[in-house]
């Protein structure tokens, strides 16, 4: 199209539009690192200091020390990339008969079922399931937070697997039917070598949304599996809120996020757009 | 010599080499779906119909429907039935539009749009509950940043966390800022998905920008728009880690939406039981959900 | 109706890829003319750039005489049919017709009047109702000139409308088109890769090759005088035969000798032939112009047929002769339709001996492997140079 003034002038406006959307987006990221880097005072200041004080890392060093955040922070890790395992490797294994749409049995409960996991809220869960979990003596167990985080996980793994795979063109895998390979081998060595940025890519963001989880430990973990949300949400509940360690919490479970985001934008956002099209 | 070919029956041996395996890849989806989605139901249903309590010794006793009546038939369920259709309602008209928006600009692939893409995605990605504390501290009513800024433009102020208004304004204003990312990115998607043509033929029959989008994006966005305003409804209900860590349904419980009642009702009264019956209602609530999205995953 | 005026039009892509280079074309008030050319030569940009959807890079752009440079799309008062229609998939085809009415804030009563109008000429009038998804190509088609045709525009603009559709449509549509044009009196650009579709229906056509106007003429002195040898073997099927001749004296004039035969005297050859003594040249010979020679006929060239078909009114007859083809850039160009054809092109390159075609009358009682000899109407060759390609 050509570039009459007018035009020039709608690009600025979008632009404009998007600058501010951007602030709006990143400030409070912004503003809660860089409280966690004042001293008290400056962080509690009014008029607000933006720019101009004097960092610190004071909040940090009390945040490391508060009982249990070392633990909180490595509980999350191994329970976040054991659940990303469990549910990327399940969900690659499902995904893959839904994907070719071949007809088999239980292929419409599976689907149902996934669906329902998707669309019920949590909470209708966690009440029986809290009081399974402690009549089976699993309260407090690492493993069983990364079998229910991989449960509510799934649906989102295996329609992101799903649309990954049927981008792979089926002919490769009739060519591996006749040179012998068995449905197994088809898809551990041909299928999903050939996904392999969409295995990337549904990994990422299944790690994602464990490392979030909220509901789940709250209810399912006890103090030596308390997890990195759960921990950072008890800085607001007593009478006097300590908001340069809140601030600093929140900056650390946030962090890794925040790096992803801006390493692995486009992984994030194939995955993203796939999944979202795909429901 | 002509031998006579028989039929080919499926048989046994055919249906193992070629259907087992795949229902073999389905058996440990199926172990997870079952661990956690059917064992709970059966007992949420189950549970129900009893008063187990896990503050009260002894084996639980058989009671019909005592907890419906208790908990669900109520006004505190009404009422935060209400909030959590509040929440859904005002989110859906601030974030579909805005998130609509956002995309058409994007889709005009400007110098720069993957910087700003990324930008906008974040709020979406970070933990729901480190993202409620960030904003509970800017909300403070004497050292948060938003008050100090409606203090200087001398806009009307509003107690954020003390006050009912306040505390849904302060929730709808985190829920969409985490919100409106996705509308973005999955409207994005469908803006994407459109063929390019109709819009060059309109462009030459006469059509402006805002004609354009009125008569030809927007019909042809619809099936999008309903899939996202589905889903954007089914989260609402799930909506929790945010309302917890700010209000925590309150004052009082104004912000109490229907996932903050059940958790509040089995957990922090302990009465799982009655926890149960909510969550089985609850559940219930969303069937017309579950068959419109196995429909639309469907296609 | 307007007349559509390229003045030097360039188009030049961010990338720097030169599109259309220089246009000097007129297409008059009621005229059909045909941009005609192999793929990428800058066709469809150049009708895209009267459309409003491609932006000029230089020179001018007039439509009924005002300059449309910096006037957008939907300010020009053109319509477009496009390759693949671009119907408005929601919407009926009553409302695909009346959209661009519509945006032009023609009351409703009228709208309808002229939809009614435009379908009864298309014999659309039982499709109103239907979605495009529902509409064989052809019928799509129709919808897309309907659209066109009821916003009654200075200009239509054309874009290879008939090349999704299959050959017997594609030969009904064509008179359609031309009979809809003629009756409307339009003034149309249509732009096709088709030399046929170009040749049966324009007032005038223009040859286009990378960017450049070859020529620009009415039909027929496009078949008789093309101007270089991508013209020539552009236009024409099957298409002109081209080969090596060598320019030698002969008496008062001059003859050509093709390979290592004799001699063949040139009837009236053009004057700036001479200045090519003892080099040589491309010789074009037009399939008409070659006839089975009688016994004593002087100008002549053996050979050995190859293949011949037989298609009722006349045959075709594939000759191999002992001649040198005529292997330049403009001659494989020209004679692929798709230029993406690479085995044809390669088959083109690496012809060592020329395969010369003859269209004769049938019943000839020809074999293949037969050796034959084919007459040549001397007054009917062409004569190019063997570097620029230009005629001389």
């Amino acid at each position: 199209m050509s570039p009459r003034p007018l035009t020039r002038l709608r690009h600025a406006g979008s632009y404009f539009v998007l600058a501010v959307a951007t602030i709006i987006a990143l400030f409070p990221i912004f503003w809660t690192m860089s409280t966690s880097l004042k001293q008290i005072v400056d962080a509690l200041s009014i008029p607000p200091k933006f720019i101009g004080f004097h960092p610190t890392l004071h909040n940090y060093s009390r945040l490391f020390h508060t009982p249990g955040f070392g633990t909180a922070y490595v509980t999350t890790l191994e329970v976040t990339l054991g659940s990303a395992l469990l549910t990327v490797v399940v969900g690659s294994l499902a995904a893959y008969p839904i994907a070719r749409r071949w007809r088999f049995l239980g292929r419409r409960p599976l689907e149902a079922s996934l669906v329902i996991i998707r669309a019920i809220p949590p909470i209708v869960l966690m009440v029986p399931l809290f009081n399974l979990v402690i009549n089976h003596g699993l309260y407090d167990e690492p493993l069983t937070l990364i079998v229910v985080y991989s449960a509510f996980n799934l649906p989102f793994a295996v329609w992101m697997m799903v649309s990954f795979i049927q981008q792979i063109p089926y002919e490769l895998e009739e060519s591996g039917e006749v040179d012998g390979a068995s449905r197994l081998r088809i898809l551990v060595h041909l299928v999903l070598p050939l996904a392999a940025p969409g295995l990337a890519a549904t990994t990422i963001l299944i790690s994602l949304i464990a490392w979030n989880e909220f509901l789940i430990p709250l209810v399912l973990a006890g103090n030596s599996t308390r997890t990195l949300p759960l921990l950072i949400s008890t800085f607001v509940q007593s009478r006097t809120i300590d908001w340069g360690v809140m601030t600093a919490g929140a900056t650390i479970t946030i962090l890794p996020i925040a790096i992803l985001t801006v390493f692995a934008q486009r992984s994030l956002v194939s995955g993203l757009g796939l999944g979202a099209v795909k429901e | 010599m002509t031998a006579e070919t028989k039929p080919l029956r499926p048989t046994a041996r055919m249906w193992a080499r070629t259907k087992l395996p795949l229902v073999a890849f389905t058996l440990p989806a199926w172990g997870l779906v079952v661990a956690v989605l059917a064992i709970p139901i059966v007992s949420a249903v189950s549970l129900s119909v009893q008063n187990q309590s896990l503050d009260l010794f002894g084996p639980a006793t058989y009671v019909g429907f005592a907890n419906f009546r208790t908990d669900v038939l109520t006004s505190a369920f009404v009422h935060s039935l209400v909030v959590t259709a509040i929440f859904i309602t005002i989110g859906l008209l601030v974030q579909i539009p805005v998130g609509l928006w956002l995309a058409t600009i994007l889709h005009r692939e400007l110098r720069g749009t993957r910087f700003f893409r990324s930008a906008l995605l974040m709020p979406m990605l970070l933990t729901p509950v480190a993202v409620g504390l960030m904003w509970r501290f800017m909300f403070n009513s004497d050292l948060g940043v938003i008050d100090w800024f409606i203090r200087s433009t001398g806009l009307t102020q509003v107690d954020w966390l003390g006050s009912a208004n306040g505390g849904f304004a302060s929730i709808l204003i985190v829920n969409s800022w985490q919100n409106v990312p996705f509308v973005m990115l999955f409207m994005l998607a469908g803006l994407q998905a459109l063929p390019k043509e109709p819009f060059e033929a309109a462009e030459v029959d006469g059509a402006g920008g805002w004609q354009s989008f009125r008569y030809i994006t927007l019909p042809l966005l619809r099936p999008v728009l309903l899939i996202v305003t589905m889903i954007m409804i089914v989260e609402g209900f799930k909506l929790f880690d945010i309302v917890y860590v700010i209000t925590n349904g309150g004052p009082g419980t104004a912000t109490q939406n229907l996932s903050l009642l059940d958790y509040r009702v089995g957990f922090t009264f302990l009465a799982t039981s009655r926890g149960a019956a909510i969550g089985v209602v609850m559940a219930l609530m969303l069937t017309p959900a579950y068959i419109l999205w196995t429909r639309a995953t469907r296609e | 109706m307007a007349a559509i005026v390229f003045d030097g039009v360039t188009k030049v892509y961010p990338d720097g890829t030169l599109a259309v280079d220089e246009l000097d074309l007129e297409v008059a008030d009621g005229e059909f003319v045909v941009l005609v050319g192999p793929s990428g030569c800058g066709k469809t940009t150049a009708l895209r750039m009267v459309a409003g959807l491609e932006q000029i890079t230089s020179g001018e752009l007039r439509i009924g005489g005002v300059v449309v440079n910096h006037l957008g799309a939907r300010s020009r008062d053109v319509a477009m049919v496009f390759q693949n229609y671009a119907l408005y998939p929601h919407m009926d085809v009553a409302a695909n017709i009346a959209f661009g009415l519509k945006m032009r804030k023609v009351p409703k009563a009228r709208r309808n009047e002229k939809v009614a109008e435009a379908a009864q000429a298309l014999g659309l009038s039982e499709l109103l109702a239907r979605k495009p998804r529902q509409l064989s190509g052809g019928q799509r088609q129709r919808v897309a000139m309907g659209r066109a045709i009821v916003r009654e525009p200075q200009a239509f603009l054309m874009d290879e409308p008939l090349s999704n559709l299959d050959a017997k449509l594609r030969v009904q549509m064509r008179a359609e088109i031309a009979r809809i044009q003629r009756d409307i009196g339009a003034t149309t650009l249509y732009v096709t890769h088709d030399q046929t579709e170009a040749m049966t229906m324009a007032d005038r056509v223009a040859v286009m090759r990378h960017g450049l106007l070859q020529q620009l003429d009415v039909p027929q002195a496009l078949y008789d005088c093309p101007m270089n040898l991508f013209v020539a073997s552009f236009i024409g099927s099957p298409p002109i035969n081209l080969i090596e001749g060598a320019v030698e004296v002969w008496e008062d004039g001059l003859q050509c000798r093709f390979g290592g035969g004799d001699g063949i005297v040139l009837r009236s050859p053009p004057h700036g032939l001479r200045s090519y003594l003892g080099r040589t040249v491309a010789v074009g010979i037009r399939p008409e112009a070659l006839h089975e020679a009688t016994p004593d006929e002087a100008s002549s060239l053996g050979g050995t047929v190859k293949i011949i078909e037989a298609l009722g009114p006349e045959v075709l007859v594939y000759v191999d002769v002992a001649a040198k083809p005529v292997v330049h850039e403009q001659v494989v160009e020209g004679a692929v339709v798709e230029s993406q054809d690479a085995e044809l092109v390669a088959e083109l390159r690496n012809r060592a001996a020329a395969t010369v075609v003859a269209r004769l009358g049938p019943g000839s009682g020809l074999e293949e492997a037969q050796a034959i000899v084919l007459g040549i109407d001397t007054s009917k060759l062409h004569y190019f140079d063997l570097e620029t390609g230009a005629v001389i």
